[in-house]
């Protein structure tokens, strides 16, 4: 993406070449920049989702407005792909807006950049936390300081369709104790039994989730806590072994069309169009998953977790609420931050868009009023919490590119362009390139 | 007299099956290519569940819900989007006509020091990738208070930034007969009588040539409208269209294949308005 200090230099040149109609388009704006004179505090918003979460955020703002006849926010929003280019454009262009919706591999780069506030001084005075989840607020933190709050959490688990497994007459053996081998020969039972009508389960190696929890059963993760690339040569060969197997005993789709429902994104998955029998998610896109396969889908704990010295899943905060380091009103966009994480009547209207509550107690009282595939996923993760081992630390600065790098490589593995040795060495040097 | 009329008529049907042939084969090809734009306007019809687990052009229903529901979608109209890019393509059609044609001019008709490094400077600006002028630009807008408003789409054009345009019209100047100029001189005109009386006037094709892909490119230029207007009111088309796509959550695609059918049709109507300034444009400039 945009690395600040270049981008600017090369500006100044090309300053210096407009200068002339510069000056003239100064002098004809001179009345521009001068935004709140009104006498009330304006505050900037911006977040990434679709559409239902646009109108109920909107809701929030205008139930906040009511309340706070002297705030008026201004959102903007878009969709998560260009979310990042945009945020990175208005940051470095020193517009970062007042109260930004992070995500986990952004929070270090842009805490580095010096956008984020310390929001230390806030808590508890401002952003009340004595009922939020005390281990999903330490994945805020960074060297001391806390640069995010997070909306609400997540865990990463198998969804299943126990219609499609119950017509290939294979029976799913028991989550609390599977193992690996175990989760792959009956997704591949499933996929001889239906012909191939129906595959097992989807592949899993385009996406770093499913990899991270395999790398801390086995003890490591995908960054160490001082944010170096934490895999060791072996489980990542175990890894890309694990998805090798998946892909020649047909417990996943040929490489072709894994490739390219991988592409689709969720609504395109097999277990949205109901072409495959499981899936790795995060809990919060069982809704999705299930109004596009029109299915009563459920969650199954990810494989291996009993074999394990630690259990790998953990509970992730979903995106977290940032202030810019910047921001002419950080006490007003603090309590707007909190009203967003504490207020009854916002949990009320957010339920588990934004993750489930990292309020505990709101937590509990939304499960009622929640759709029913979001109560499955509240239900599930209120029953594996208890068995998990707390979260990572916040990865370094680059970790967004992971995702990238492993999806790229995965692809030639699946392919059969490269062997799994020189996988393995590709992903760590890359890693390592792009974090460093 | 007989072995020649038998001749014409074998080599007349001689020719007449490849031709046939060509053409099936064109169809063909013209269908496939088509398939996709086919595919989204069926799909704009069809139920949003529909769409990727019934992924031919057919369904077991259809509905328009989807045109009336994304109209709509996030509490502002989209007939707002459409003129907010409407006023986007005007102004950047009237800059480049203006701005390109007469830097065209300069560097056609003028004798100044260094006009072969500044043409090719300028042609160089063709190569620099967005990413590397978007920040300094923002920077640049962001000083001026010119954020969330169209001028950091409109006036770069009065600067003739968009050098393919200019490059275009320098080529179609120097085409032109001198003699032209030199009669216009004679008779009193300076530059400015030069440029308004006869080059503009005969540079016409060229001149819709800019206008047609101008309006095309800026209707489709995402990158920058989505940096510059963050207020969801100012939105244009594309940004609009994109707040609906997000690759983490469940994304309504009917309505989104309707309004892309939606957002299509100016692009469409005005490419076959203009189409025959544009082949007209390609005839003389072949004519030389």
């Amino acid at each position: 993406m945009f690395h600040k200090p270049r981008g600017v230099r090369r500006g100044g040149r090309r300053l210096r070449v407009f200068a002339v109609p510069l000056a003239l388009a100064l002098a004809l704006s001179a009345c521009g920049g001068g935004s709140g004179s009104d006498g009330k505090i304006h505050l900037t918003m911006t977040w990434w989702g679709s559409d239902t979460r646009h109108a109920t955020t909107k809701k929030l703002i205008a139930l906040y407005e009511k309340s706070h006849p002297n705030i008026v926010i201004s959102p903007t929003y878009t969709g998560w792909d260009d979310y990042w280019d945009r945020l990175a454009t208005t940051v470095a262009g020193g517009n970062t807006p007042d109260i930004i919706q992070q995500d986990f591999r952004y929070v270090h780069e842009y805490a580095d950049r010096g956008a984020l506030a310390d929001l230390k001084r806030f808590i508890p005075s401002v952003i009340n936390d004595s009922e939020l989840d005390k281990s999903a607020m330490s994945t805020g933190r960074l060297d001391g300081r806390t640069y995010a709050i997070p909306t609400g959490v997540n865990a990463f688990a198998l969804v299943v369709n126990p219609t499609l497994v119950k017509q290939a007459g294979v029976p799913l053996p028991d989550d609390k104790t599977w193992s690996w081998d175990d989760f792959v020969n009956t997704a591949a039972k499933i996929t001889q039994a239906t012909k191939g009508a129906v595959h097992g389960t989807e592949d899993m190696g385009y996406y770093d989730g499913g990899l991270q929890v395999f790398a801390r059963q086995h003890g490591e993760d995908l960054f160490t806590p001082d944010g170096k690339p934490g895999m060791s040569v072996q489980t990542l060969t175990e890894w890309f072994n694990l998805i090798v197997k998946m892909r020649d005993t047909k417990a996943e789709p040929s490489a072709s069309v894994t490739h390219e429902t991988w592409s689709g994104g969720i609504d395109q998955s097999l277990l949205a169009t109901n072409k495959g029998a499981s899936s790795f998610w995060w809990t919060n896109q069982l809704s999705a998953l299930s109004a596009d396969s029109k299915a009563s889908l459920e969650l199954r704990r990810m494989p291996g977790e009993s074999q394990a010295a630690k259990p790998g899943t953990f509970l992730k905060p979903a995106m977290f609420w940032s202030l810019s380091a910047r921001s002419k009103h950080p006490e007003e966009a603090a309590q707007f931050v909190n009203f967003l994480i504490n207020d009854p009547e916002a949990a009320r209207l957010q339920l588990s868009d934004r993750g489930l509550p990292i309020n505990t107690r709101l937590r509990d009282q939304i499960t009622g009023q929640l759709s029913p595939a979001d109560k499955k996923s509240a239900t599930f993760v209120k029953e594996i919490t208890p068995e998990l081992a707390p979260p990572p630390a916040l990865p370094p600065k680059g970790a967004g590119d992971v995702e990238k790098i492993l999806s790229r490589i995965n692809e030639e593995v699946l392919f059969n362009r490269v062997s799994v040795p020189k996988a393995v060495q590709e992903y760590i040097d890359q890693v390592k390139s792009a974090t460093s | 007299m007989a072995t020649s009329s038998v001749t014409a008529r074998r080599s007349r049907s001689r020719s007449r099956r490849p031709r046939v042939l060509a053409h099936a084969g064109l169809i063909l090809f013209g269908i496939v290519m088509l398939y996709p734009l086919i595919w989204m306007l069926a799909g704009s019809f069809k139920h949003t569940s529909d769409i990727f687990s019934h992924p031919g052009l057919f369904a077991k229903s259809y509905t328009t819900k989807n045109y009336a529901d994304g109209w709509t979608a996030n509490g502002t109209s989209f007939g707002r989007y459409i003129v907010n890019s409407l006023i986007v393509v005007t102004g950047a059609i009237a800059g480049n006509l203006l701005a390109c044609s007469a830097a065209a001019y300069a560097f056609a008709r003028l004798e100044f020091r260094g006009k072969k490094m500044w043409f090719a400077l300028m042609l160089g600006t063709i190569m620099l990738p967005i990413h590397v002028v978007i920040v300094p630009q923002y920077i640049l807008f962001s000083k001026l208070g010119w954020l969330n408003t169209y001028l950091p789409l409109i006036v770069p054009k009065l600067l003739a930034t968009d050098a393919f345009f200019v490059f275009l019209m320098v080529q179609f100047i120097r085409s032109l007969p001198r003699d032209l100029d030199e009669a216009a001189r004679i008779d009193g005109c300076g530059h400015f009588g030069i440029f308004f009386r006869i080059i503009l006037p005969l540079s016409k094709p060229a001149l819709a040539t800019t206008a047609i892909f101008t309006f095309i490119w800026t209707w489709n230029d995402f990158f920058h409208q989505l940096v510059f207007l963050t207020d969801p009111k100012m939105y244009t088309v594309p940004v609009a269209l994109r707040t609906f796509v997000d690759a983490t959550s469940q994304t309504p695609w009917g309505p989104v294949f309707a309004m892309s059918i939606v957002s299509l049709a100016p692009v469409f109507g005005f490419f076959l308005a203009g189409q025959r300034y544009l082949v007209r444009g390609i005839a003389t400039t072949g004519f030389k």
